[in-house]
């Protein structure tokens, strides 16, 4: 049974060598493309259109394969070659250690891309937080004003469109979206009459939608949006622009709602305070020689200092924290820049790096091996 | 912007407080002939301590796409530049790459159009340069072209050439301080007959001066006697050029305060002392002596004199380490070893080719001796350029052709062993030249041991990841070279199975090793991205370049394994691969910039478009040959 369905046309089609070859191809054609791309369009447009998705279409029209389908037959592939084309031997443990390494690869692209998250931490000397941001995903936040513990309440504002009905259940709020732009630019003057009954605390009145950055972090998303009392006998407009100082604060059945559009944030498990920041240069010249922060960890009342510095990063169970940017404003106070990368999966290519080496490295030894002998023959 | 202006300004006022820019036609002569000492002055320059004979070097490329002025080494020309900057407004130094510029500043041309000006003729346009200059700084870097890149360039060429011809000025007697009035002279005690002073002289007076000035504080202005008014003139511009002439490029004496040793340049030491009334320093003293030694022709007092200077700047400085690294450093220069290296691989290609026509044993022995001899010296370069910079051997563009050079050589004479049938040879030497010749075009751009960036710094990856991916590439490339050799075996040699099948195997084993190695590197270099960035992969296009080389690797053998490709496929596949390899090595660094931004990468657009369109051509060709011939025997 099992040699017959090893054996079917099928199985052999998908544990073939021959699709492997047309995927690398495929894979080489994306490769390039996507670099090309990424010239003119950035890398973050290069890498959902190539090598993100699963389809893209040439001219608008014409399919063509992503990299994520082109992996998951390569994929599909390997795991056929493994169980049924590439025999248990001995002389075949490096092919099959490298198959089994690329496998293990791949299935740990697989959860990085899906579960890893990657935000940003910026603090000034002195100072610090248990909150990171995303760097292009944003969020409208609610709060009631006047609690001495603050619980913030927030979704995802990126796919929101007109129309929609956002709903905060704790709060017993229900929002009706009018408008969502994903980057715009605000204006002081309202264009008809009828606009300025907006609230806004920045005194914005209305917003103008402009086309997408390249760099995804550039935008800048405005919304404006409806707020019912619950006797329904007062609507209040409300408008919010992306990263403003102040929130905007309305009255809501006698009570004070605060709103803001914000950088999405992602709470950390632990609490990082910037001690001392440290730039260094070579001597005599602008080259910087190393960047370097002291930092403050707080985690269930427990403190200690760290030292985070380039090529240095902190770990913190599946936090990593890197030292990424710097500034130092007009008065002189520095700033220092952290990426936080959570996942779970960075073992993965270590592991599977390692196991692919050794079986390349196995593979090419036993066939030079192989070939001596054949020669003595 | 602010920069260029600020420039501007520099230079025309260097013009008119320095020397008279009188064209002096004859050549400068001097009795000092040996520079052995003074190349091994130490300056600090771009974060690194280094002998003036490297910094001569760099300059001197840099002006002039050369290291060599008039046949002599490029110390000699900078030696005239620092202490007889008169004697080298003539010299046509200053490469002009598109005669475009030229008419854009008002030059006639007059030679080629790639060709060499002197700052005399270039020195009366100076202020259309600046203007055209202030305009193209107002343009985005990567929206400039060719020309207006260069235009920039020039300027800045011009505007170093003119520090450096300051930069020992304050030993000269010069017009910027001519004190015309006796009665001044007599208050400063300066007796000399001419009316010019050096900047130490001046500074030598400075008590008198302060004397003088905090007088005047108490008296009216319309009451100054002559000589008043002269001094309070004269203080007015010491501070002005003292504005101007701050961070000159010649870092030569170290200071050390709290522990802390700074380099500085003798101007900057003088003002210090002009304004802090402290005793003037014994090495400007030296310098001083030197000069006049050099002006005078006498070798022996210009020798010593730099020797006492060389002894009290060692002492001074607490670095010993860097002392040491500047003998070996000189003795680099001196060897110049990737320049001799190339010779032995030239020659060794050379008594290889004739040992196929006479005295095949004998010749193919030298050949073999040449390319070990290409090697030794090769790697003695690396060692002494790790020995200097305290670091693995490849971290930047340049360094990367030198080792993989090394590395193509060495698996080259490892095939060689094995196999003995020339091919080792062949394919190492070939490889080696090329590449060397290539790094060759790199060094023009400046000093090849620059530092570090802050992400870069870090010896453990630097030298785990990128020495990896070179030993990758050096397989690749040579598993490519040995291609083209096969396919000339299988169109010249078609009856010898033996040799063909070695070639083969030559082919399959180097790509092996190509494979490996590359596929480790950039592991390592995504571990590497991992630690300092969080993300393994994020497809850069370095990223992506590398893993097209694995990609187009691992296509070579899986349809060798279906048995789309023969031996022959194979050959043209790892053809293809030194396509992959250079498209990645040259091809990535164009993507980020435009094709059009500077004078050097556009020449390598056309240089790299023939390179595949060649490569393609004889792919293409001899594959016709072979089938259309094979059709003919049938």
């Amino acid at each position: 049974m099992f040699v017959k369905f090893r054996k079917s046309s099928f199985i052999q089609f998908i544990a073939s060598p021959k699709l492997t070859v047309i995927c690398l191809l495929l894979l080489i054609v994306l490769t390039i493309w996507g670099t090309v791309y990424q010239a003119d369009n950035g890398l973050y447009a290069a890498k959902q259109k190539f090598f993100y998705s699963w389809f893209l279409f040439i001219f608008g029209y014409l399919p063509f394969p992503g990299a994520m389908l082109v992996f998951l037959i390569i994929f599909i592939n390997l795991i056929s070659a493994l169980l049924f084309r590439i025999s248990f031997r001995f002389s075949n443990a490096g092919n099959l250690f490298t198959h089994l390494g690329i496998s293990i690869m791949l299935v740990g692209g697989f959860f990085t891309y899906h579960y890893a998250t990657e935000s940003v931490l910026t603090l000034k000397e002195g100072e610090g937080n248990n909150l990171s941001s995303a760097y292009h995903n944003w969020e409208l936040a609610v709060w009631k004003g006047g609690e001495q513990v603050r619980n913030i309440y927030a979704i995802d504002s990126d796919h929101l469109k007109n129309g929609d009905f956002i709903k905060f259940e704790e709060l017993n709020l229900t929002l009706k979206v009018k408008e969502y732009h994903t980057n715009c630019n605000a204006s002081l003057k309202g264009k008809i009459p009828g606009d300025d009954d907006v609230i806004n605390a920045s005194g914005i009145k209305t917003l103008e939608s402009k086309i997408k950055e390249k760099e995804p972090s550039k935008n800048r998303p405005g919304i404006v949006f409806l707020v019912n009392d619950k006797k329904e006998i007062k609507t209040s407009k409300i408008l919010l622009y992306g990263n403003e100082l102040k929130p905007t604060s309305v009255n809501i059945n006698n009570i004070k709602f605060n709103f803001s559009l914000q950088k999405k944030k992602y709470p950390l498990p632990f609490y990082l305070k910037l001690i001392d920041f440290k730039m260094t240069h070579y001597p005599g010249s602008e080259i910087p020689k190393s960047y370097e922060s002291k930092v403050e960890i707080k985690t269930h009342g427990f403190s200690r200092e760290v030292l985070i510095s380039m090529n240095k990063p902190m770990r913190y169970k599946n936090f990593s924290i890197f030292q990424s940017s710097y500034f130092i404003a007009r008065d002189g106070s520095e700033y220092s820049t952290f990426t936080v990368v959570k996942n779970w999966g960075r073992l993965f290519p270590y592991i599977s790096s390692i196991i692919i080496f050794l079986g390349l490295c196995i593979h090419f030894i036993m066939m030079i091996f192989k070939k001596k002998k054949f020669r003595k023959i | 912007m602010r920069k260029v202006k600020k420039r501007i300004y520099y230079i025309l006022f260097v013009i008119l407080v320095s020397f008279n820019l009188s064209s002096h036609d004859k050549e400068f002569q001097t009795g000092v002939t040996s520079l052995n000492n003074f190349k091994r002055i130490v300056i600090l320059e771009m974060g690194r301590k280094k002998p003036l004979d490297t910094f001569a070097q760099n300059i001197l490329k840099l002006f002039s796409g050369r290291s060599e002025f008039k046949k002599k080494a490029a110390i000699y020309w900078l030696a005239r530049v620092l202490l007889n900057p008169e004697s080298t407004l003539n010299d046509e130094v200053f490469l002009i790459t598109n005669p475009e510029v030229l008419n854009s500043i008002g030059v006639v041309q007059t030679g080629k159009d790639r060709d060499r000006y002197s700052f005399f003729k270039l020195q009366e346009h100076l202020v259309k340069l600046r203007s055209l200059a202030i305009s193209v700084s107002r343009i985005k870097e990567d929206e400039r072209t060719s020309v207006e890149n260069e235009i920039i360039l020039l300027y800045n060429k011009l505007y170093q050439y003119r520090q450096l011809t300051a930069g020992l000025q304050f030993a000269f007697p010069s017009s910027g301080f001519s004190i015309k009035d006796t009665e001044t002279r007599k208050y400063l005690r300066l007796t000399e007959a001419g009316d010019n002073f050096s900047f130490i002289e001046i500074v030598e007076q400075k008590d008198k001066i302060k004397d003088l000035l905090s007088k005047l504080q108490n008296k009216k202005k319309e009451d100054w006697t002559s000589v008043e008014k002269n001094i309070f003139n004269l203080n007015r511009k010491i501070k002005e050029l003292s504005n101007y002439f701050q961070n000159l490029p010649l870092n030569i004496i170290p200071v050390v305060r709290d522990n802390d040793e700074k380099w500085i340049n003798p101007w900057d030491l003088l003002f210090i002392n002009y304004a802090h009334n402290t005793p003037i320093k014994k090495e400007i003293y030296l310098i001083s002596d030197f000069i006049d030694a050099y002006r005078n022709g006498n070798q022996e007092k210009f020798d010593t004199a730099i020797k006492s200077f060389n002894k009290l700047i060692i002492e001074q400085s607490k670095d010993l380490e860097s002392n040491k690294k500047i003998a070996v450093e000189i003795l680099y220069n001196k060897i110049d070893p990737f320049y001799k290296s190339k010779f032995f691989y030239g020659f060794s290609l050379l008594f290889l080719m004739l040992s196929f026509i006479i005295l095949k044993n004998w010749l193919y022995k030298f050949s073999f001796l040449l390319l070990l001899t290409g090697l030794i010296t090769h790697s003695s370069g690396i060692i002494m350029r790790m020995i200097i910079l305290g670091r693995p051997p490849v971290t930047n563009l340049y360094e990367t052709f030198v080792f993989t050079a090394w590395i193509t050589v060495l698996l080259g004479i490892i095939l060689e062993l094995i196999k003995k049938k020339n091919i080792g040879i062949l394919t190492g030497s070939i490889s080696g030249i090329i590449l060397l010749l290539i790094a060759g075009r790199y060094a023009i751009e400046g000093d090849t041991m620059g530092m570090l960036v802050a992400v870069l710094n870090t010896n453990f990856w630097l030298a785990v990841h990128i020495i990896t991916i070179a030993v990758g590439y050096a397989g690749i490339v040579i598993s490519g070279v040995i291609g083209h050799v096969y396919v000339f075996q299988i169109i010249f040699k078609p009856d010898k199975k033996d040799l063909l099948k070695n070639t083969y195997q030559a082919i399959f084993s180097t790509q092996a090793i190509g494979l490996i190695f590359v596929f480790l590197g950039t592991v390592l270099g995504g571990m590497w991205a991992d630690q300092s960035w969080g993300r393994f992969w994020g497809w850069d296009p370095k990223e992506n370049g590398a893993l097209l080389i694995i990609l187009w690797s691992a296509v070579l053998f899986h349809a060798r394994l279906v048995k789309w490709i023969k031996e022959l496929g194979l050959a043209y596949g790892s053809i293809c691969g030194i396509i992959t390899i250079v498209l990645t090595w040259f091809g990535i660094n164009l993507l980020g910039v435009g094709l059009h931004s500077y004078g050097f990468t556009s020449g390598l657009v056309i240089t790299l478009t023939i390179f595949v369109a060649f490569e393609l051509f004889f792919i293409l060709g001899t594959y016709y040959f072979i089938k259309l011939r094979k059709k003919i025997l049938e």
